[in-house]
C-alpha cells in the first residue's frame, strides 16, 4: 500500500507560484489533510498529486516510485471532486462502474465491489438514478463511491464537503473518515474548515501561500503552534505587542505597549526581544472578582455577547480601549454575563504564548 | 419603525408547496432569522416579504400596511445577496449611491448619505475602487452600504456569509449585528448554518418543507426545543429511545438493554415509548459515577481533539453510540478503548414521545 | 424621485409592456419572416402558371420536354443536397479537431487563430469565392506552384465542393468550441483519475456531452452550403445548384420556376430546422464498447501533437491559404499581366484608368453597402434586442420552441430564394410597395441580419445576472430604470459586437442582394459583374478592398470582446 512522498515540489502559473518548494510525507493508511485558507496551495498539491498536472520542479514518489510523466490514470487514485463531477447522462450505477469498464475488469467482482460501496455509502437503494435526481449530500456519497468502486488505495478530496448545508457536513465528515479506515485507504483530504480537518484527520498540514506552515496531529498543532497564523486560523485568539522584561529558566515576563503585564511558561526568550504574546480566547477565564495570585490579570466591560452551541463568546473592552474575545464554555458558566458588566478575567501561564516580532514599517 | 407580519402566507410552484401557511411576526428593532434546511422555504419566504416573489395567498404587513400591490422598488427595504450582486461597471460609491439616485435627492445630500453609508461599513478608504479590486469580505459590506444608503430600515439577508471563508464568516457575524444594531434596523437573517443563527440573532424561526417549526430566542431553542427535529437540527444532540417509568416521585426512562436513567418532569404516563435527547455539551465524561447525575458506562469508541473542545464517541453497554463534546481542561483526556463514565443532569434531558417516522424527524432536510 | 425614472415608472406599466411585446411580433411578423412564408401563398395562387411553366411548358412540349424546367430543378436540388452532405462531412472530421484545439489548448497565438478561423465568416462570400476560383481554378493558384498551365480544379462540382468546405468550415467550429467548452472539466479529470486515457475521456464522457452540439453544427453546416450563392455563382461555371437556379431564372424574368424552386427551397429549410430541434435527443454514440488498448495509442502525446499539425495543415490549405490568396493574386496582377507585361490587363489601369472609370462605380458601391448595412444594422437593434427579452424572460411555454424556430427562418433559407421571396413580398406580386432598388435591398438586409443580431443577443441576455437586477429593484428602480442602468450598461459590449457581425455580414451579402436590386449596386454584386465581364484584376482589387473592410472591423470585434 502506498507511502507519498513530495519533494521539493513548485508550480507556477504564470510569475505566481502556486506551491513553493513543499516537502512532504504522508503513510500508508493515514487520513491526511490539506488545511488553509482560499490560495494557499492545498488543492494545487492536490491536483499535483493526481497527475492533471505536472510540477515545475521536485519530485513526488507513489510507494517509492517516481511519478513524473505517470498520467493519472495509471496513479491508482480516487479523486472526490468539490463539484462532485457526476457524469451527467449516466445514472449512478454507470458512474460508479466507470472506473472498472473502462479498465475492462471483470464484470462479476465489479458488481460486487459495486454493491458493497453502495451499501457503504447508503445509496443502495437509488442505483438507477440520474444525478440531477440526488440531494447534494447524496451526490457527494455517489462520487465517493465511484472512487472507491474504481479500485482506488489513494483516495484525494477536494473540498468534499464545501457545498453541502452546515449539519450534513458534520454527518458525512465522519462517515468519510469511517469508510476510508475501513477500508485500509490512504486519504488525503483539502479543506478551509478548521472543525473538519480537526475531526476527521490523523495528522494536518496547515498552508499558507504555497507553503507548509506546520504538520501534525490536530493536538500538535493546537498544543505546539509553530507561528501565529496558525493559531489564529484555528480559533480566536487575542493579540498583544509587547517586550520582555524578565526571564527565568522556566518562565518569560513580558510588558505590553498597552501596560500590561504578562507571565508565560511556555518558552524563555532574552530580555529586550520584541514578541507578540498571544492567548486564545477559551482560556481566558471570568472571575467575578479579581483573585490575587493570579499572574495574568485584565479588567474590562462586556461589549457583545454571542451564544454560540456549548460556548458562549464575549468581546470584551478593556480599560485601554482593546477588545478581546473570550469564550466560556456552558460547563464552566455559573451565569450568563450583562452586556455592560465589569468583569475581571485572567489567564494562566502556560496560556500565553510568544513569538518573535520584527519591526515591520 | 418597520415591523414584519405574515398572515397565512402560501406559495405554490406548480404543485410543489414551497410554504405553507405561515404566520410570523417580527418586532421593530429586531434580529431575527429565518434557519433551515436547504428547500425548506426561508429563501422564498424572504423574497415575499421583499416583493420579489408574490405569494399565492396571504398577506404580509410592513408597518401595518398591507404590502402585497407594493413592489418591490417602493417597499423601502434593503436586500443583501449571497453573491452580493454589486454593479461591476460601477465603483464602490456608485454602487452606494444608487438608490439615493434613484430617489432623486440632490447632490449635496447624495453625498451625505452615501458617505455616511460608507463609513458605517468602513468602506471610506475604498469608495473609488471597482468591484473587480475588492475582497469578499469589502463586496459584502459594500453590499451592506449600498442597501442601508437609501434610508430604509428594514434589511433581509439571504445566506450574506455563505460566499465568505469560516474565519471571515465568524467575524463578519459581529460586524453585521453591530451595525443593524446600531442603526436601529429590522433585519430578517435566512441561513442554513445554525450556529451562525444562533450568534447573531434576537430571535430564531426554525422552517422545515415549508412551515415555521418553533419561533424563539436562541437560547429557547437549545434549552427546550419543541421537536426531535429542531433538537437535531439545531446544535448537536445524542438521541436514545425507551420507555417511561414512574418509581416514587422520580421520572425515570428504562433505555435498550434494561438502562436506566432519571429525566426532568414529564406529563407522558408511564408506558409511553419516548426518545429521549440529550445535549452533548451537557454530557460529560468521567472516571466514576457521580451523585446527582445519570451515570452510564461505556467505552471510548474515537477521541477527536479539536482544540478547545473533545469529541468523544462511546458505546454504551447497550451498544447505543453517543458523542459528547466535552471543553478541554476538565479532566483528563480519554483515549479509545477506555472505559469511561458517560455523565448527565436529568434536568438537562430532553423527552419527546415517540413518532411515527423517527428517520424523518431525524433527518436534517 | 428623478424625472426620468419617474417617466419609466410610468412605462413600466402592464399595458406598455404588452403593447411593446406586440409590436416587436409585428416586426417580427411582417418584415422577417412574413416574406419567406408568404411564398407558399404566392405558389398557391399562382399555381396554374406555375404548373404550366414548369411540368408543362406549351413551347417545349413541342419539343417533346415539357417537364424540361423541372428537370433542371430536381437535378439543381439533387446536386446540391449531394454537395451540402459531402461538405458537412469533410468539415465535421478537420473541424472537430479545430474545436478541441481552440476550446482546451492555451498557447501563445490562439486568439490569432481564433480569428483565422472565422474569416470565412466575415469575409464577403463574392470576394471568398472569386479567391478560391484563382487559387485552385487558375494557373496563377496553386497549380503554378506544381508548374502546371491551368488550374487544378475548373469551374464546377469540385470547386464548389472545395469553396463550400471553407465556407461552411466555421460554422461547425464555433458551434463545437462553445459546446466543449460549456462542458465541466472535472467531468474530464475524474474519468481520467478512475483510469480512462484521454481518447477514452472523450469518447465516453465529451462527446455525449457535445452530441446536441455535434448536430446543430452539422446541420448548421449543411445548412449553410445548401443555400451559399455568391460565391457559388463564381466559382460554379455551368454546373447549376439549386440557388444559382433561382438567380438565373430571376435574371431571365422566367418568374413561376423561381418562385417554385424558392418555395421548395424554404419548405426543405423548414424540415431542416425542425430536425435540428427534434431529433437531437435520439442521436447515440458508442459509449458501451470500450476499446481501451487502441485509445490509449491515440492518446499519446507524439499521437496528439500529430493530430495537432494535421488539423492545422489541413486548415491552412483548405481555407485559409486559398481565402488570402486575392492578396497575391492582386499583387501578381497589379500593374499588368504578368506573362505578356500589358498593363491594360493590370488592376491599376482597370480600376484607375480605364475609360469605362470603375473608380467612381466602385466608390458608390461601398456607400450604397454601407448605407445597406448601417440601416438594416441599426433597425434591428431596436427590434432585436426587446425579441431577446421576450424569448428569454417571458412565459411562453410551447410557444417560445416555435418563436425561436421561426428567427432562425433568414438563417437556413439559400439567400437567393430569400431575397426572391422579399422580392414577391414586397414587390408587384405581393403588396406591390416596392420596386427593386435599394429599400428593397435593405429590406432583405433586415430580413437576413435579424438572427445574426438576436440571436446572440439571447445568450446574453440568458447569461445576464438575474440577482443584480432584484438588487435593483429593492433599491427602488422600477423596471425600466433597472433596465436603462444596470442591463444596458453590463449589455453594451455584447450589443457593439452583435451589430458589427450583422453589419459585416450585410456588407458581404451576394446572393439575395442580386435578386432584388435594381439600379443600385453593393460591393459584392459589382465584383460579380466585373468576374462575368471578365475583368478579373479589377475584381480582384474590389474583392482586397472588401476584405480589407471586414477584416477591420472583424479586429474592431474582437477588441471590443476582449474587454470582456
Amino acid at each position: 500500500m502506498p507511502e507519498i512522498r513530495l519533494e521539493g515540489v513548485t508550480k507556477r502559473y504564470g510569475k505566481t507560484e502556486a506551491v513553493r518548494n513543499l516537502s512532504l510525507d504522508i503513510h500508508t493508511g493515514e487520513y491526511f489533510t490539506l488545511l488553509g485558507p482560499i490560495g494557499s496551495g492545498k488543492t494545487t498539491t492536490l491536483t499535483l498529486l493526481a497527475g492533471l498536472i505536472e510540477p515545475d520542479e521536485g519530485e513526488i514518489y507513489f510507494d517509492g516510485k517516481p511519478m513524473k510523466g505517470v498520467p493519472p490514470e495509471d496513479r491508482g487514485i480516487g479523486f472526490v471532486f468539490e463539484t462532485f463531477a457526476l457524469f451527467p447522462h449516466y445514472n449512478v450505477w454507470e458512474n460508479i462502474t466507470y472506473g472498472p469498464r473502462v479498465k475492462r475488469e471483470d464484470p462479476t467482482s465489479t458488481k460486487k465491489v459495486a454493491d458493497e460501496m453502495l451499501e457503504m455509502v447508503l445509496l443502495e437503494d437509488r442505483p438507477d438514478a440520474l444525478p440531477d435526481e440526488l440531494s447534494g449530500g447524496m451526490k457527494q456519497r455517489a462520487a465517493l463511491a465511484r472512487a472507491l468502486t474504481s479500485g482506488a488505495r489513494i483516495l484525494l478530496l477536494d473540498e468534499p464537503l464545501a457545498s453541502l448545508d452546515a449539519k450534513i457536513r458534520v454527518a458525512l465528515a465522519n462517515d468519510l473518515r469511517r469508510i476510508v479506515k475501513e477500508l485500509g485507504l490512504t486519504a488525503i483530504h483539502v479543506t478551509n474548515g478548521v472543525e473538519e480537518a480537526m475531526t476527521i484527520s490523523d495528522r494536518i498540514a496547515v498552508m499558507r501561500n504555497g507553503s507548509l506552515e506546520q504538520v501534525g496531529t490536530p493536538r500538535e498543532l493546537y498544543e505546539n503552534p509553530k507561528t501565529i497564523f496558525i493559531m489564529d486560523f484555528m480559533g480566536d485568539i487575542n493579540l498583544f505587542n509587547g517586550t520582555v522584561t524578565r526571564s527565568g529558566n522556566d518562565f518569560t515576563e513580558v510588558a505590553t505597549q498597552e501596560g500590561f503585564r504578562f507571565r508565560s511558561s511556555r518558552t524563555t526568550l532574552e530580555v529586550g526581544s520584541k514578541v507578540h504574546a498571544v492567548v486564545r480566547a477559551e482560556d481566558i477565564d471570568i472571575t467575578p472578582k479579581g483573585s490575587e495570585e493570579a499572574a495574568n490579570k485584565l479588567q474590562g466591560v462586556v461589549k457583545e455577547k454571542m451564544f454560540l452551541l456549548g460556548f458562549m463568546k464575549y468581546l470584551i473592552e478593556l480599560k485601554t480601549g482593546e477588545e478581546v474575545i473570550v469564550e466560556v464554555p456552558f460547563m464552566k458558566r455559573e451565569r450568563d454575563l450583562e452586556t455592560g458588566e465589569a468583569i475581571a478575567m485572567e489567564f494562566a501561564p502556560q496560556n500565553v504564548y510568544l513569538f518573535r516580532r520584527e519591526e515591520s514599517p | 419603525m418597520p415591523d414584519v407580519k405574515l398572515v397565512n402566507v402560501t406559495k405554490r410552484f406548480g404543485s410543489v408547496v414551497a410554504v405553507d401557511r405561515l404566520n410570523l411576526h417580527v418586532r421593530d428593532g429586531e434580529y431575527f432569522a429565518f434557519l433551515g434546511p436547504s428547500g425548506c422555504g426561508k429563501t422564498t419566504t424572504l423574497r415575499i416579504i421583499s416583493g420579489l416573489t408574490e405569494p399565492s395567498e396571504g398577506e404580509v404587513y410592513i408597518d401595518d400596511r398591507k404590502v402585497s400591490d407594493i413592489p418591490p422598488e417602493d417597499r423601502n427595504i434593503g436586500l443583501v445577496f449571497q453573491h452580493f450582486e454589486i454593479f461591476p461597471f460601477m465603483t464602490v460609491y456608485e454602487n452606494v449611491a444608487y438608490s439615493l439616485t434613484i430617489q432623486g435627492f440632490n447632490d449635496e445630500e447624495i453625498d451625505k448619505r452615501g458617505h455616511q453609508a460608507l463609513e458605517v461599513t468602513g468602506l471610506n478608504e475604498a469608495a473609488d475602487k471597482y468591484p473587480e479590486n475588492l475582497s469578499a469580505p469589502e463586496l459584502q459590506r459594500c453590499s451592506i452600504a449600498r442597501a442601508l444608503a437609501g434610508g430604509s430600515k428594514l434589511l433581509l439577508l439571504d445566506e450574506p456569509l455563505g460566499s465568505l471563508d469560516p474565519k471571515t464568516r465568524e467575524r463578519f457575524r459581529f460586524t453585521l449585528r453591530s451595525i443593524v444594531k446600531g442603526r436601529g434596523l429590522t433585519a430578517i437573517h435566512v441561513t442554513h448554518d445554525q450556529e451562525e443563527a444562533m450568534a447573531i440573532a434576537d430571535g430564531i424561526a426554525v422552517f422545515r418543507e415549508g412551515k415555521i417549526l418553533q419561533v424563539g430566542r436562541p437560547i429557547e431553542l437549545y434549552e427546550r426545543p419543541a421537536s426531535i427535529f429542531v433538537a437535531n437540527f439545531v446544535g448537536e444532540t445524542n438521541f436514545l429511545e425507551g420507555v417511561i417509568e414512574r418509581i416514587r416521585r422520580k421520572t425515570l426512562v428504562r433505555l435498550r438493554g434494561n438502562l436506566l436513567i432519571e429525566v426532568g418532569e414529564s406529563e407522558l404516563d408511564a408506558g409511553s415509548r419516548v426518545v429521549v435527547g440529550v445535549r452533548r455539551e451537557n454530557m460529560s465524561i468521567g472516571q466514576s459515577k457521580e451523585k446527582r447525575m445519570n451515570s452510564l458506562i461505556g467505552q471510548v469508541v474515537r477521541t477527536a481533539f479539536l482544540g478547545k473542545l473533545i469529541r468523544y464517541r462511546v458505546e454504551l453497554e447497550n451498544g447505543d453510540l453517543i458523542e459528547i463534546k466535552q471543553p478541554t481542561g476538565i479532566g483528563k483526556i480519554f483515549e479509545e478503548k477506555e472505559r469511561a463514565y458517560v455523565l448527565f443532569p436529568p434536568d438537562k434531558v430532553l423527552v419527546y414521545p415517540y413518532p411515527k417516522d423517527l428517520i424523518y424527524e431525524l433527518a436534517l432536510k | 424621485m428623478n424625472l426620468l425614472v419617474r417617466v419609466e415608472k410610468r412605462l413600466s406599466a402592464k399595458r406598455y409592456k404588452t403593447l411593446g411585446d406586440a409590436l416587436v411580433l409585428l416586426f417580427l411578423f411582417i418584415f422577417i419572416i412574413g416574406p419567406p412564408l408568404s411564398i407558399f401563398l404566392t405558389v398557391l395562387r399562382n399555381w396554374g402558371d406555375i404548373y404550366t411553366t414548369v411540368f408543362a411548358d406549351p413551347f417545349l412540349s413541342e419539343i417533346g420536354k415539357g417537364a424540361l424546367r423541372w428537370e433542371m430543378i430536381s437535378t439543381a436540388l439533387l446536386r446540391s443536397l449531394e454537395i451540402a452532405a459531402t461538405v458537412t462531412i469533410i468539415d465535421v472530421l478537420i473541424g472537430l479537431p479545430m474545436a478541441l484545439i481552440l476550446a482546451r489548448y492555451e498557447f501563445r497565438g490562439k486568439r490569432l487563430l481564433d480569428t483565422l478561423v472565422d474569416l470565412p465568416m466575415v469575409v464577403p462570400t463574392a470576394a471568398l469565392g472569386f479567391s478560391l476560383y484563382l487559387f485552385w481554378g487558375t494557373a496563377d493558384g496553386i497549380s503554378g506552384l506544381l508548374g502546371l498551365k491551368m488550374g487544378l480544379a475548373s469551374r464546377g462540382p469540385l470547386l464548389v465542393i472545395l469553396t463550400h468546405v471553407a465556407f461552411s468550415y466555421p460554422y461547425i467550429v464555433r458551434t463545437l468550441k462553445e459546446i466543449i467548452g460549456s462542458v465541466d472539466r472535472n467531468l474530464e479529470y475524474a474519468a481520467r483519475t478512475l483510469g480512462a486515457p484521454p481518447f477514452t475521456v472523450f469518447r465516453t464522457v465529451t462527446a455525449p456531452l457535445i452530441k446536441n452540439g455535434l448536430l446543430a453544427g452539422s446541420i448548421l453546416c449543411f445548412t449553410r452550403s445548401l443555400g451559399e450563392t455568391g460565391a457559388t455563382i463564381i466559382v460554379a461555371g455551368a454546373f447549376y445548384t439549386a440557388p444559382l437556379l433561382v438567380v438565373e431564372y430571376r435574371q431571365l424574368l422566367v418568374i413561376p420556376p423561381a418562385v417554385f424552386l424558392s418555395m421548395i427551397l424554404v419548405a426543405i429549410s423548414a424540415v431542416l430546422l425542425a430536425a435540428l430541434r427534434f431529433s437531437a435527443e435520439r442521436f447515440g454514440l458508442p459509449i458501451k464498447g470500450v476499446w481501451p488498448r487502441f485509445e490509449r495509442l491515440l492518446s499519446g502525446k507524439k499521437q496528439r501533437r500529430l493530430r495537432d499539425l494535421t488539423t492545422l495543415s489541413l486548415f491552412a490549405l483548405l481555407v485559409l491559404i486559398p481565402a488570402a490568396f486575392i492578396l497575391f493574386y492582386l499583387f501578381k496582377w497589379w500593374s499588368g499581366s504578368p506573362y505578356t507585361g500589358n498593363p491594360q490587363l493590370g488592376a491599376l489601369y482597370q480600376v484607375f484608368m480605364a475609360p469605362d472609370r470603375k473608380l467612381p462605380d466602385l466608390l458608390s458601391s461601398i456607400v450604397a453597402s454601407f448605407q445597406v448595412a448601417a440601416l438594416a444594422t441599426a433597425i434591428n437593434i431596436i427590434a432585436g434586442l426587446p425579441m431577446a427579452f421576450i424569448l428569454v424572460r417571458r412565459n411562453l411555454g410551447k410557444v417560445k420552441g416555435l418563436l425561436d424556430a421561426l428567427i432562425d427562418i433568414p438563417l437556413t433559407i439559400p439567400t437567393s430564394a430569400l431575397g426572391f421571396s422579399f422580392f414577391l413580398f414586397w414587390g408587384s406580386q405581393g403588396l406591390n410597395l416596392l420596386g427593386p432598388g435599394f429599400w428593397m435591398i435593405v429590406l432583405v438586409h433586415i430580413g437576413f441580419t435579424y438572427p445574426y443580431i438576436v440571436r446572440p443577443l439571447v445568450a446574453v441576455v440568458e447569461g445576464l445576472d438575474r440577482p443584480m437586477e432584484e438588487a435593483a429593484r429593492t433599491l427602488g428602480a422600477p423596471p425600466l430604470t433597472v433596465f436603462r442602468t444596470v442591463i444596458l450598461p453590463s449589455m453594451k459590449q455584447s450589443i457593439l459586437a452583435a451589430a458589427i457581425m450583422a453589419f459585416t455580414r450585410s456588407l458581404g451579402e451576394t446572393g439575395a442582394t442580386i435578386v432584388v436590386m435594381g439600379l443600385t449596386r453593393t460591393v459584392p454584386v459589382l465584383i460579380v459583374q466585373w468576374v462575368e465581364s471578365l475583368a478579373l484584376p479589377a475584381a480582384a482589387f474590389a474583392c482586397v478592398v472588401l476584405i480589407a473592410i471586414s477584416l477591420a472591423l472583424l479586429l474592431i470585434l474582437r477588441y471590443v470582446l476582449g474587454w470582456k
